[in-house]
């Protein structure tokens, strides 16, 4: 029975890879190969035959040769289980696909945040106060509140350059309320809002070390 | 008075402890010679007034702000804003304990 004599009675890649199997159990190797590449070429969007063939070349020990066909079936499927584990078989980590937003990112921290025992909510705003991002657990408008706030920074960063001071870097305001710390850069200001009598200095490096992420995932500064 | 400014300027990183009042004017200052005491205390007032006009509080406020070449700690009472100014590496806890004891202190004076 020849290639093509088979080519004509397969009637689906199924048949195809069925007698692929049958080739290999009875060492048909190089036929068997023949066979997948057929059944490649007229059924281009399935992904079973690249993997059969693939497996061939990952028994045979030629990694060179799996990966191009691995890599060809993944663009038919890049979550198949089976191609994963084959991937893997032959030393490839393949990173999984995440797409997250820039909302999500921020949003990932500003949670880091509020898990914070004291921390009643927390403003992302630019430098004159428009909100960029904000999770309040406290009914506050959290536009005005951006706004007086960074008013407020504002005036300190004004004093501070006006005394020679060099950049302000945080303020903390303990408020009859409650406190709030703003830590700033010239475009970002990260607002966040503690219960009254929160120690703010046993989680400071803690918050700050969030703002720097937030400052490098909104690339800023 | 003056006690109770030594005190404070005794505080490991403090450089300077300014009295004023709340318009601005200067009551008392003990610190280096460097310092413009009367422009600071009518920065600080500036700072008051902008605080208590946007938040709409009354007195009895504290605000500590850092920045890379010193810092200013200042608590704001019903007569007098007491002022510290410090090094960068000044330790901000004790500096804050220090401020609120010696505004109590100055609250029954003033």
């Amino acid at each position: 029975m020849n290639q093509d004599g088979l080519r004509s009675d397969a009637s689906s890649v199924e048949v195809l890879i069925s007698l692929a199997d049958l080739y290999i159990e009875n060492g048909l190797i190089k036929e068997a190969k023949g066979l997948l590449e057929t059944a490649i070429k007229q059924n281009k969007g399935v992904i079973e035959p690249y993997l059969q063939l693939g497996s061939i070349y990952i028994e045979e020990g030629n990694t060179d040769m799996a990966l191009e066909v691995l890599s060809k079936a993944e663009r038919i499927d890049p979550r198949n289980k089976n191609l994963q584990n084959m991937f893997e078989s032959i030393g490839v980590k393949k990173e999984e696909e995440e797409t997250v937003s820039l909302d999500d990112l921020l949003k990932r921290e500003m949670d880091t945040l509020l898990k914070i025992q004291g921390i009643l909510g927390i403003i992302l705003v630019d430098e004159v106060g428009s909100p960029i991002l904000a999770e309040l657990k406290l009914p506050l408008n959290e536009d005005d509140t951006g706004v007086v706030i960074s008013s407020i920074y504002k005036k300190i960063e004004d004093t501070f350059i006006e005394l020679s001071m060099g950049d302000l870097r945080n303020i903390f305001l303990e408020l009859p309320g409650g406190n709030i710390l703003v830590f700033g850069t010239s475009s970002l200001r990260l607002i966040i809002l503690y219960k009254k009598g929160t120690l703010y200095a046993s989680k400071g490096n803690e918050i700050r070390k969030v703002f720097k992420k937030i400052v490098n995932i909104l690339g800023e500064d | 008075m003056k006690e109770i400014m030594k005190d404070l300027l005794s505080t490991g990183g403090v450089s300077g402890c300014i009295i004023t009042d709340r318009e601005g004017e200067l009551i008392d200052f003990l610190g280096d010679g460097g310092i413009d005491d009367t422009l600071v205390s009518a920065l600080i007032a500036e700072i008051t007034k902008e605080i208590e006009g946007q938040m709409k509080i009354p007195t009895d406020f504290t605000i500590s702000a850092l920045a890379n070449n010193g810092n200013i700690f200042m608590t704001v009472r019903k007569d007098f804003i007491l002022v510290l100014l410090t090094e960068p590496n000044a330790d901000t806890g004790e500096v804050r304990l220090r401020l609120r004891r010696g505004a109590k202190l100055l609250a029954k004076l003033i």
